[in-house]
């Protein structure tokens, strides 16, 4: 997307660790380290030195780094990186994994019914 | 501002985002959004007007431009409240700027260097690396090998 604002993004730097949950209508990138649960209304990109515990809901994701325990919650497309590392559930829309990502769990479609039940409380958060 | 700051490395919350929890940062936090919980970094803080904080603020230094409801700002070295800033809340520091036009109600207290420690530690952050060029003598014996390390 060429029209992203860099001042909206979220971001979770190298060497920060966030506990809790966040809730946005914005991008997330994440580099650091993240407990909890992550609502993003648009895309999420993990980089390659990111830990993450716990579960994800946004409409796209773009992950390079590793998730010890959780589920992703994917309105659109979830795609796993080279390099990256998943044990966890996956749900998600459309999904793309490639060559060299590690993952262990299981996966299912959902559709945006479902993905907006899951995600409400995450959404209530913003209001 | 320091010119060596890496954008890369400063976290931020977004306007309109919203983080209920613990953050913990050896690098800098932008926050523009709204925060319910503890925030913890040995850089500096920057709070965007339109931003609320409600909770405590752990740092180096910060720029206070949002509104707090409550909690208790320590800060290691300047805290800085910017105008048209709101604080209900009390204010822990070794040095204080009110700029005009910034509201504060709640009480101010000087910091030393060692209860900003004490603070620091409890609360899980280890206190910045470089220390004060004029630190007192008198207490440079003991402290490294026989203090318990309970960082995290």
């Amino acid at each position: 997307m060429a029209n992203i604002n860099i001042n909206e993004v979220n971001r979770i730097a190298a060497g920060a660790i966030f506990k809790g949950d966040i809730a946005t209508a914005n991008d997330i990138r994440i580099d650091g380290t993240f407990e909890g649960r992550i609502y993003s209304e648009a895309r999420v990109v993990v980089g390659e030195k990111a830990v993450v515990k716990g579960d994800i809901f946004c409409t796209f994701i773009d992950f390079n780094g590793t998730m010890t325990e959780g589920r992703f919650y994917v309105k659109d497309t979830l795609s796993l990186k080279t390099g990256s590392s998943v044990q966890g559930d996956l749900f998600f829309q459309r999904l793309q994994v490639e060559l060299d990502a590690k993952f262990t769990g299981k996966c299912q479609v959902i559709g945006e019914a479902e993905f907006n039940k899951v995600s409400e409380p995450m959404r209530s958060l913003l209001k | 501002m320091e010119t060596n700051t890496n954008l890369n490395e400063v976290s931020r919350l977004s306007e309109g985002a919203v983080f209920k929890g613990e953050i913990t940062t050896p690098n800098d936090i932008r926050i523009d959004g709204l925060v319910e919980g503890c925030i913890k970094s040995k850089g500096r803080i920057v709070v965007g007007e339109n931003a609320k904080v409600n909770g405590d603020i752990i740092c180096t230094n910060v720029d206070f431009s949002g509104t707090m409801n409550k909690g208790t700002f320590y800060v290691q070295d300047t805290l800085s409240l910017k105008p048209g800033c709101s604080v209900d809340g009390d204010l822990r520091f070794k040095r204080l700027q009110v700029d005009l036009d910034a509201k504060f109600n709640g009480n101010c207290r000087v910091l030393s260097e060692k209860e900003f420690e004490q603070v620091a530690k409890t609360q899980g952050i280890k206190a910045p690396v470089q220390q004060p060029k004029e630190a007192p003598k008198a207490e440079e014996a003991p402290a490294a090998e026989e203090t318990p390390e309970n960082n995290e």
